[in-house]
């Protein structure tokens, strides 16, 4: 890859949420990979975000998008992806847990790849800061902070 | 004599492997379930207590804060909740008084995305190695009432 080239693209990671539902976060988003993490029940919330986890001395909400979107249990996957996310520059980072099916998948994505977001994946839209095109796929760029915020 | 506030103190109700804590200046007392007069009652409670110039409902609560209909038998105490109208028991397993701030206790906020309108938890503590579920009491006496 030329140094022109580098400089028109952007690391990401493509995440696998299960039940076909693929989105990318930027590559600073994804701080780490959980395999079977300990998950604890919590009672009187949403069936999309009803654990938690441990992580280094706090206690994260794991959410399953594709319970949240496509309203099934991804009841298999023992892999929580430990996202980072600001609801503003000058807050706080925080830290949320993700269900996926699979590794997440680091890739670089260019300006050349942007597309709209295709009208079958319009469910999308409320957390959906922009799509691109990768291996013939739509994979829209999520905003975790809206995702964590249960505000959609 | 006016009771003495102390933000620290909290109850821990232990019921069906889960662990909660209420503020302790929201609890009236803590009651053994052999003085609980068990009924069928309409309002979803497993019998009634008669104490302190009242008689009060008595629930029995299952891990997910669902409404049980029968006492299992690990369920030894009950905690009395205080209320305008009339206070409200919830049975329990184990009942201890814990010091929040002795025993260097930092709850944190339930996370945005987990809020329900209905739900009484307001915070999450890691403790014994167990996620336990922070809330008021009034909030619990609000639950329990619209279950």
């Amino acid at each position: 890859m030329s140094e022109e080239e580098v400089a028109k693209t952007n690391r990401a990671w493509v995440l696998d949420f299960g039940s076909g539902l693929r989105a990318a976060v930027g590559h600073h988003e994804m701080w780490q990979v959980l395999l079977s993490p300990k998950l604890f029940d919590v009672p009187c919330t949403p069936s999309y975000c009803g654990e938690v986890l441990i992580f280094q001395d706090r206690i994260l909400p794991v959410l399953s998008v594709s319970h949240l979107l496509e309203r099934e249990k991804n009841g298999t996957s023992q892999i929580v992806g430990i996202a980072i996310y600001q609801d503003d520059p000058a807050h706080p980072i925080h830290y949320g847990g993700l269900h996926l099916a699979e590794m997440p998948q680091s890739i670089y994505v260019s300006d050349e790849q942007a597309c709209d977001l295709p009208d079958s994946q319009e469910f999308w839209e409320p957390l959906a800061v922009s799509c691109f095109t990768h291996e013939s796929l739509a994979i829209p760029i999520i905003e975790l902070a809206s995702l964590f915020s249960g505000n959609w | 004599m006016s009771e003495i506030h102390n933000p620290h103190l909290y109850v821990l109700l232990v019921f069906d492997g889960q662990y909660f804590f209420i503020p302790q200046d929201e609890v009236l007392s803590i009651e053994i379930i052999a003085d609980v007069l068990m009924t069928d009652d309409d309002i979803g409670a497993v019998g009634r207590f008669s104490g302190h110039g009242l008689e009060s409902p008595v629930f029995c609560l299952a891990y997910d804060l669902s409404l049980l209909s029968e006492v299992p038998s690990c369920r030894e105490y009950f905690v009395l909740l205080k209320d305008e109208e009339q206070p409200l028991g919830i049975t329990c397993d184990e009942v201890e008084n814990i010091n929040f701030k002795q025993e260097h206790f930092y709850p944190q906020d339930l996370p945005d995305v987990m809020q329900t309108q209905n739900s009484p938890i307001r915070q999450l503590l890691f403790y014994q190695e167990q996620v336990a579920c922070v809330c008021s009491g009034s909030a619990l006496v609000k639950y329990l009432s619209n279950s």
